[in-house]
């Protein structure tokens, strides 16, 4: 039984604010992903949980327990680092025994232990071998067995996928996700990358620039974006973004106006549609037409992304299951206006 | 709360606590010297009475500037520092990185070891291994190689060519330095900008000179501080094999500041010299500060 | 295709006559320490012999001399890398004030041209009674390693991965065990290749015990070398002997450790 909440955090170094009050409330058994660019604080956010780091002010519950200035041996947490963080002085035995020699077990018991998850993982045959002598992939599994040998409370993962080539990547991920499932146990993961995050968590906290933009489940967050730049970071290819201005005490495109209430204040509009949601046919009278060209198709093995621009220069991208055209032909698309996302001046998303 | 805080801050600057000895044993036995030489530098310390001195205030320092032989000696340093450390170890060390960096990786191997070689040689040996090898009388190695060839010996360490001498005998003994270097900065040089500049049609002196010494820069500017130091501050090569002479035409600063202290006794004298080449010294250290922070 | 194998031609033929030029000051030492003749100029003699070696290695005064030459070094030694570790480490793994300003002091010592300094040490050690004592060149010689010493091992250090060192800590070790466990045998690599380069600067040193020294039996195999050379009747070969004797060692551990430096530096670390 493990929660983990976060009452505004902030964190500076020297003089630098890396963390802006932070609230963050993570339940029970979840897999939560802290998902943000490099440099956004979600690092810095998983050390002060580990106790790596202290925060500046504010306080870190485990369970309504106060952990603020425990240190990290003291928190019950285990963490898995993106360069894996092996000893390369121990085997791989070493290396797993080593959480549990610091507790002083009993050897018998970390043998069992060790020899129990070394099945789970399937690294077996590998508790012999020095770091150097393992694979990437390898290594990330010695190190998510260094972490699984102590039962922790609360598993925090720093990128640990980020270092490994496509396959492997896909491969510990959906190993990641059933032992999340077996375990039954509080995860908190922290990536760059907007598809592992959707994949893995439960529920998705976004950071950037030290402040978190939105929690929400993987289809919140990406159907229903508190802001832009939440938009933006979900989603391959990114969402296509337009600005309007206000024109005859409206917006339109394409002579469509875009429909909406409480307008009236606003002077500029974003509309923001991901590229699933462009349609090549008219599926209600409120959609909005684009002439388009088309500069480039891709296949994607599930269909196709269209690469085409509108008739104003712009850069636009479609994702479609027909590709009935040829680079170069004009053709009309149009916007499905039950999917599109409208944001304000300030980038925030506002009712239709 | 707070107490598990205090806590925490009182165990992480226990650690600072092991700078005391050693700052203690800097400051005894290296800064303390450092003060010593400043203070003795103002006063007529001798070595036959090194218990009585009076202060001269800037005496030895004008003495100094007003000697010929002292302007001779920084007239001799500086040809032996910008000859043998900046042309002889530090130019010939970037040409042999390079040469070297093209060989195949044996070859590469070998040759870099016997240049390291002579890095690694204690200066005492390499003092006196040169000292027979440009021996006048008898002929050393390379007199007895001349005269193979019908060449007259020569007198190498004459007074016209003893400087000469100590020159390449110190780019001997330093080049592997700049060879070790600048083969790790080339190293670094990714392939593909070679490649790229291959294709672009470089031929290897434009490469070398547009490519290789620019993508140098910082490699180039330690070793140059570094030599220079160890040049301004060499003593025994050049003190076994000359010892300052014929009739001073190798008497470099630290071997004039051995002589002023201990064959003329006046060690008031030699601590001014002491602290005319940390001056030296440190000048040339924030030049080089200062260019790295160019960058 | 054929210009640019004569120009790899020329390259090879160039770096192999330097590299024979660099062997030629070798000459005269290895064919003098091996010869019966007595010469400081170059002759081959007619036959070789093991004499002059056998005459140091049974000479007292020059056995004596390798001892204090070794006592000397490796004292000195060991007092730079135990003054230097600690601040090594806190240079390495934490930030505080002044740092940057302290780094900055002990690169420029690194750097400083300690020559200068025996003369003010030398009275220094007349006034204190540490002139003319093995301890007084020892204290002396560790301390003009230390700055550098201290900035290698920062450097090495600094290459240790933090993300391990935090991995010890959420382990459950602590800063203490953290050391004991993960950090020290991480660096023992690095410490071990210090103390060689250690050694052999002191083992070359030659002006620190020539001019903190007098006795004739307190002086090191550098000074005892010279102090043949310059005497009034030379046997050279047997100064070419004692000199090979003097160099093996230094060249040898110079070279191992230069290989063993880079391996240590870059490959021996990472996972």
């Amino acid at each position: 039984m493990s929660s983990v909440e976060m009452k505004n955090i902030t964190k500076m170094y020297d003089k630098v604010t890396v963390l802006k009050d932070l609230n963050l409330k993570i339940d029970d058994q979840e897999f939560f992903v802290l998902l943000g660019p490099s440099g956004s604080g979600k690092s810095t956010t998983l050390n002060t949980m580990a106790g790596l780091d202290t925060p500046t002010s504010g306080n870190i519950l485990f369970d309504s327990e106060d952990v603020t200035y425990f240190d990290p041996n003291k928190r019950g947490v285990a963490m898995v680092f993106q360069d894996y963080a092996l000893y390369p002085h121990m085997n791989v035995y070493k290396n797993m025994a080593f959480p549990l020699k610091m507790k002083r077990y009993k050897n018998d018991y970390i043998n069992k232990k060790i020899n129990e998850v070394a099945n789970i993982l399937g690294i077996k045959e590998l508790l012999k071998r020095l770091p150097r002598e393992l694979s990437g992939g390898q290594a990330q599994r010695v190190a998510l067995g260094r972490a699984l040998v102590r039962d922790p409370k609360i598993f925090l993962l720093d990128e640990p996928l980020s270092n490994l080539d496509a396959k492997i990547r896909s491969q510990i991920r959906n190993e990641l996700k059933l032992i999340h499932n077996d375990l039954k146990k509080t995860f908190v993961y922290v990536t760059h990358d907007q598809q592992e995050a959707m994949y893995l968590g439960d529920r998705v906290g976004i950071l950037n620039d030290g402040v978190i933009q939105q929690v929400g489940t993987p289809q919140e967050v990406y159907s229903h974006p508190k802001n832009l730049f939440v938009a933006k970071f979900l989603g391959e290819p990114e969402i296509n973004i337009f600005e309007l201005d206000k024109n005859d005490g409206g917006f339109k495109i394409g002579g469509v106006p875009v429909d909406g209430h409480n307008f009236d204040k606003l002077n500029k509009i974003t509309i923001g549609i991901r590229p699933e949601n462009i349609l090549l046919e008219k599926k209600s009278e409120r959609d909005m037409p684009l002439k388009i060209v088309i500069r480039a198709k891709e296949f994607t093995g599930s269909g196709f992304i269209i690469i085409a621009s509108t008739d104003e220069g712009k850069e636009i991208r479609i994702i479609s299951d027909q590709a009935n055209m040829d680079v170069g032909d004009l053709i009309t698309a149009y916007i499905d206006y039950e999917h599109a996302i409208l944001f304000d001046e300030q980038g925030d998303s506002i009712n239709k | 709360m707070l107490k598990a805080a205090k806590k925490k801050f009182n165990m992480q600057n226990l650690i600072y606590l092991v700078f005391i000895p050693t700052f203690i044993y800097l400051g005894i036995f290296f800064l303390y010297p450092i003060y010593l030489s400043i203070k003795y530098s103002f006063t007529n310390i001798s070595l036959t009475d090194i218990g009585n001195y009076t202060y001269l205030g800037f005496l030895n320092y004008h003495n100094l500037f007003t000697s010929g032989t002292f302007i001779n000696s920084i007239y001799t340093t500086v040809i032996f520092l910008v000859v043998s450390a900046i042309i002889g170890q530090m130019f010939l060390g970037i040409v042999v990185a390079y040469l070297l960096s093209v060989t195949q990786k044996y070859f590469r191997l070998i040759i870099t070891s016997i240049i390291l070689v002579a890095w690694a040689t204690p200066q005492v040996t390499a003092g006196i291994m040169w000292y027979s090898t440009l021996s006048y009388i008898p002929s050393g190695t390379v007199n007895v190689f001349l005269g193979y060839f019908g060449i007259h010996s020569i007198n190498f360490l004459s007074t016209h060519l003893a400087l000469m001498s100590i020159i390449i005998a110190n780019v001997w003994l330093g080049l592997g330095f700049s060879v070790l270097i600048f083969s790790s900065g080339i190293s670094g040089i990714s392939p593909s900008i070679m490649k790229a500049s291959r294709i672009d049609g470089a031929n290897p002196f434009t490469r070398f000179f547009r490519i290789v010494i620019p993508l140098l820069k910082k490699s180039i500017i330690t070793d140059l501080l570094l030599i220079t130091l160890f040049t301004l501050g060499a003593f025994t090569l050049v003190y076994v094999m000359t010892g300052g002479g014929p009739v001073n035409s190798t008497n470099i600063m630290t071997i004039y500041q051995y002589r002023t202290g201990f064959s003329l006794f006046s060690l008031g004298l030699a601590n001014a010299i002491g602290v005319i080449i940390i001056v030296l010294a440190l000048a040339i250290s924030i030049l080089y500060l200062i260019s790295l922070r160019g960058d | 295709m054929i210009k640019i194998k004569l120009r790899f031609i020329v390259v090879y033929l160039i770096l192999t006559l330097l590299a024979l030029a660099f062997l030629i000051p070798f000459i005269w030492l290895v064919v003098e320490s091996f010869s019966p003749l007595n010469n400081i100029g170059f002759t081959i003699p007619s036959t070789f012999t093991l004499a002059p070696f056998e005459h140091v290695l049974t000479n007292s005064t020059f056995i004596r001399s390798i001892y204090m030459g070794l006592i000397q070094s490796l004292g000195a030694t060991f007092l730079s890398i135990i003054f230097a570790v600690g601040p090594a480490y806190v240079f390495s793994r934490k930030s505080f004030k002044f740092k940057t300003t302290l780094l900055l002091g002990v690169l420029l010592l690194t750097g400083f041209p300690v020559f200068s300094l025996l003369v003010p040490t030398f009275i220094f050690f007349i006034d204190t009674g540490l002139y003319n004592t093995v301890i007084g060149v020892i204290l002396f010689l560790g301390v003009l390693n230390l700055p550098i010493d201290i900035w290698i091992m920062k450097n090495s250090f600094d290459q240790i991965p933090k993300s391990i060192e935090r991995a010890s800590i959420v382990d459950g070790a602590g800063t203490l065990k953290s050391l004991i466990y993960i950090f020290i045998p991480l660096s023992l690599p690095i410490m071990a290749v210090l103390i060689i380069l250690n050694f052999v600067i002191n083992w070359g040193n030659f002006y620190v015990p020539f001019i903190l020294l007098s006795s004739s039996h307190l002086l090191p195999i550098s000074v005892r070398i010279y102090s043949f050379f310059g005497a009034f009747s030379v046997r050279y070969n047997e100064l070419a002997a004692l000199s090979i004797i003097y160099t093996i060692p230094a060249v040898v551990l110079y070279i191992f450790a230069q290989k063993y430096m880079i391996k240590a530096l870059s490959g021996g670390i990472k996972g």
